[in-house]
């Protein structure tokens, strides 16, 4: 992450960076509701800086719908706050007001059914500044919607977001896109996780980072943002098979390394009886690795046109490539070393 | 919008006295005197309406406004449904094959002409230029008019003397705004037969925002006159960025994802006929086409605030 910053020659970033990393440390570590609330505000005056670009105008667009949408889900939870530590007196979760305060901290995080903004958003960052809102943005609400959570209205959203992340993303072309609508169904998985303990949700979030991570490297590298640009461009087949591998593990297939935190939620959801709840994730999850074979098939049988550039670019990034598909394929047998 | 007002009354009395200035001085006294920019000055960069402030709005009725709705009811129903099923089938556009020209607008029937609107100088009484667009007699879009560099004299209009023509906004069903998608192509085609004049290209991209709601991307057509038709391929690099006509120093890339508006414009200053015959507007997708702009752009020092 910094090594990309440092390409850019921008210390600017650098400092904003800091201040998002520990604004979120702020939140999360405060001992009263006013705390997180901070950390929410400065976490969103660090990202802006982020991601506004003056050169392009999208990029200015973006950031300005962002600040627009998250200053409000911040007033709406800090009016919660207030109602919470005014009227109620008494430690029950079962009430109008922990819906309130999920609800602001869901529509902070982009989840269904505030997420109207986030594809869009997406669609107007560049790829660095989208794994940081698909990854770095979501701890803090998260972890706050872990301290007050009213747990039939999480149900609720969770199946919201399986249904509308996996429905979302089939009938676009831009690849920005298709991981917004990935990164929604994601979260249904991670808020029943953060329901069941903070180490499980921790346990996904890493790994899902990391999957992240290694799919929007690849996209950076290669400057693809449009699904065309998969086929047109003469790649590499140990790209392709790279793509192949992240995507496919990224849907959760085995023996990839995202089936890891999924059998283990799974296994939990089956323990806790949630039967109905375990065929929709299934199910959802079926749709997903639809739309991501659809990409991969297409990559690998058209097969159009040599761009020079690219070429270039990809002799000095193979390593980190080859150590991705390494990872992501032997994850799931080495942790058997590690764990036995 | 008030500070606007109390500049224009100021600078028309201002006007006054120079003309008074004029009788009694000389042409120099009067040059040296006048500033480059006045009445046309914003102070702001707010824009209240889209439009530019041109009320363009047809009056009709309440009664005639629910008949006309109860007409497009009927027709918003089935470009929903029609919606719907694109939804279901998932089979979005994923290539663009080099070497073939999707249409945008083809020009064989009298139909597609409404899908323009025209306009000019003298819509809103700022000239003397008219225009239209009609079939031609070979069966074509003909956009003809006569372009007149003439100031009407009423004291605020400086220049004088152009004709658009310009598609209408692309809806979805029940009249929501949508955009082109044009993310799979790189160039523009089009097939004239114009008149030797140049015309400007016009792309908009009006997003979300004020502050691009003018933000125009233009490209001068050089055409041959004569009877042979031209076909000419223009990739999406040689557009440059202007706003209210003004172009501007810091070039972006355009948001070929957001893309509202097509249009052609004659004003190129020549007084007279101008005649343009478009068989038809067409994108392509060409892979031998690397380049990203076509103009030479400098780096400044970051004291320069508007690069």
């Amino acid at each position: 992450m910094f090594f990309f910053i440092l390409i850019n020659n921008n210390s600017n970033k650098m400092f904003f960076l800091f201040i998002m990393f520990f604004s979120t440390l702020i939140s999360i570590s405060s001992n009263s509701w006013f705390g997180c609330w901070i950390g929410l505000e400065i976490n969103l005056l660090s990202f802006i800086p982020l991601i506004s670009n003056s050169k392009n105008l999208l990029s200015v667009e973006t950031s300005l719908k962002y600040f627009l949408t998250q200053s409000l889900a911040s007033i709406n939870f800090l009016f919660m706050i207030l109602i919470k530590f005014s009227l109620l007196k008494n430690f029950n979760m079962n009430n109008i007001i922990s819906i309130m305060m999920n609800s602001s901290l869901l529509m902070k995080m982009g989840s269904a059914p505030f997420h109207f903004w986030f594809p869009n958003i997406v669609e107007g960052l560049s790829w660095m500044n989208n794994f940081m809102l698909m990854t770095w943005q979501k701890i803090s609400p998260m972890i706050l919607l872990s301290y007050y959570f009213n747990k039939n209205f999480l149900i609720f959203m969770i199946i919201m977001n399986l249904i509308i992340g996996s429905l979302g993303g089939l009938n676009q072309t831009s690849l920005r896109k298709l991981l917004a609508f990935s990164s929604i169904n994601n979260l249904g998985w991670m808020i029943f996780s953060i329901m069941i303990s903070e180490n499980l949700w921790l346990f996904y979030f890493l790994i899902y980072s990391m999957m992240i991570f290694m799919m929007i490297s690849l996209f950076f590298l290669m400057n693809m943002y449009f699904m065309n640009q998969l086929f047109i461009n003469n790649m590499n087949f140990f790209i392709k098979l790279n793509l192949l591998i992240n995507f496919l593990s990224l849907g959760g297939l085995p023996p990839f390394m995202g089936f890891m935190p999924k059998w283990i939620i799974i296994k939990f959801l089956l323990i806790n009886k949630f039967y109905f709840l375990t065929f929709i994730f299934m199910m959802t999850s079926l749709i997903i690795i639809y739309y991501y074979i659809r990409i991969i098939y297409s990559s690998f049988m058209f097969n159009y046109f040599k761009m020079k550039w690219m070429n270039l670019l990809m002799k000095n990034n193979m390593l980190l490539i080859n150590l991705s598909s390494f990872i992501s394929i032997s994850s799931m047998i080495l942790s058997t070393f590690i764990f036995m | 919008m008030s500070l606007l007002k109390t500049n224009v009354i100021t600078s028309v009395k201002y006007l006054r006295s120079f003309s008074v200035l004029c009788r009694k001085s000389n042409q120099d006294h009067h040059l040296k005197k006048c500033p480059i920019l006045f009445n046309t000055q914003r102070w702001l960069f707010w824009e209240r309406h889209r439009k530019g402030g041109y009320d363009t709005t047809i009056k009709t009725s309440n009664w005639e406004h629910l008949k006309n709705g109860l007409v497009e009811l009927k027709h918003e129903l089935k470009l929903f449904a029609k919606e719907l099923k694109e939804l279901y089938d998932m089979d979005p556009l994923l290539i663009a094959r080099p070497g073939e020209i999707d249409l945008l607008w083809c020009f064989n029937s009298p139909t597609v002409l409404e899908k323009f609107v025209t306009t000019c100088d003298s819509d809103h009484g700022e000239g003397y230029s008219s225009c239209t667009l009609e079939m031609s007699p070979a069966g074509r879009a003909l956009f003809h008019g006569y372009l007149d560099t003439r100031v009407p004299k009423d004291g605020r209009i400086k220049k004088a003397g152009y004709c658009a023509m310009r598609s209408k906004m692309q809806r979805k069903s029940f009249k929501r705004a949508s955009t082109f998608d044009w993310h799979l192509y790189n160039t523009l085609v089009l097939k004239v037969r114009g008149d030797g004049r140049a015309y400007l290209l016009n792309i908009s991209t009006e997003g979300y925002y004020d502050i691009t709601w003018n933000d125009i991307y233009h490209y001068i057509l050089y055409t041959r006159g004569g009877p042979y038709w031209q076909v000419a391929k223009i990739p999406f690099s040689k557009f440059v960025l202007g706003s209210k006509g003004r172009l501007q120093d810091k070039q972006t890339r355009m948001r070929f994802d957001k893309v509202t508006h097509f249009g052609i414009s004659c004003g190129d200053k020549i007084v007279g006929k101008f005649n343009l015959e478009i068989e038809y507007v067409g994108l392509e997708f060409d892979p031998t086409h690397d380049e990203e702009f076509a103009y030479e752009m400098y780096k400044t020092d970051k004291y320069i605030v508007a690069v």
